[in-house]
């Protein structure tokens, strides 16, 4: 996107951002996450899955794992968990949620993103890095990227099959809510998507991991720039800038 | 392949219909998940008699 306002807003920050990780029972990336933004030199805090406030919080991440051992469905028992409640309070006021891998399962169960995620196509788990495309910059998940930037991001699922009615497909296709697309599709999701917006652009899910691809040492730094475009779309609040 | 669940409840209720309503509602909202998954309800024969 160039030129005019993001159309996402976000509430206030007016101080170091505080980022809340959701560990739910069976959370198993949540220290991942954790230090993931210590790279950048933000310090994260656990929120247990009781918590019924999130008030302070500017960004909440659902990590990935196997909440309440995915029985049922994956995603689907954490969907009823309370601190979901107050995370639909924090998105319904502009805060940033990023649900990734299990998150964004539970995201799609709890009716904050759309779809579902199946199994994936050929019936294995996947575990390896894959490339996939930034399709939209207009998103404070995605503000420092470039279109169609390559990112090389581990994926690590057995339920990553994304699924959406042809209509709903259109929907987000014209309202540019496509975060990122597979290079080479792994798992069959409908139109190669690994992510999507919600209709505010202030809730992304996602299958790969950026959380893993943070270090040069491990697995690249592909994935910073996710974490980059949250922090920065904050900070640029705090300036003043919009 | 497709493979299903078979999920069996025992509703307490004053009637089948009633059962069946509070058990289709938990299909729509919890069971199921009707943007990838359908559902059928079946009501059995009714067991056990009033509430202790």
């Amino acid at each position: 996107m160039t030129g005019g306002s993001p159309s996402w807003t976000l509430r206030n920050a007016p101080r170091a951002p505080r980022v809340a990780i959701v560990v739910f029972p069976g959370s198993n990336c949540e220290q991942d996450v954790l230090q993931a933004f210590a790279c950048l030199g933000v310090r994260a805090e656990y929120v247990w899955h009781h918590a019924t406030d999130l008030g302070g919080f500017d960004i909440v991440v659902l990590p990935g794992g196997f909440s309440y051992g995915d029985y049922l469905r994956t995603g689907a028992i954490a969907a009823f968990s309370p601190v979901m409640e107050a995370v639909r309070g924090f998105a319904a006021a502009g805060g940033l949620v990023i649900g990734i891998c299990n998150g964004f399962q539970i995201l799609c169960e709890s009716g904050l993103l759309p779809g579902a995620l199946r199994w994936n196509a050929g019936l294995k788990f996947i575990c390896r890095p894959v490339t996939v495309r930034v399709e939209t910059t207009d998103s404070p998940f995605t503000s420092a990227a470039v279109g169609g930037q390559a990112l090389e991001i581990p994926i690590n699922h057995f339920q990553g099959n994304f699924y959406c009615s042809p209509a709903l497909l259109d929907q987000l296709t014209a309202e540019d809510r496509i975060a990122f697309r597979y290079a080479d599709n792994p798992n069959g999701s409908v139109s190669d998507i690994a992510g999507v917006l919600s209709a505010g652009r202030n809730v992304l899910g996602m299958m790969p991991h950026p959380e893993r691809a943070v270090d040069p040492a491990v697995g690249g730094t592909d994935g910073r720039v996710i974490l980059d475009s949250m922090v920065t779309a904050l900070g640029s609040l705090r300036a003043g800038v919009r | 392949v497709r493979v299903g669940k078979r999920i069996e409840l025992a509703v307490e209720a004053p009637d089948a219909e009633t059962a069946e309503a509070i058990v289709r509602a938990a299909c729509v909202r919890f069971l199921a998940n009707p943007v990838i998954e359908e559902f059928q309800v079946h009501i059995a024969e009714p067991v056990g008699g009033p509430a202790a």
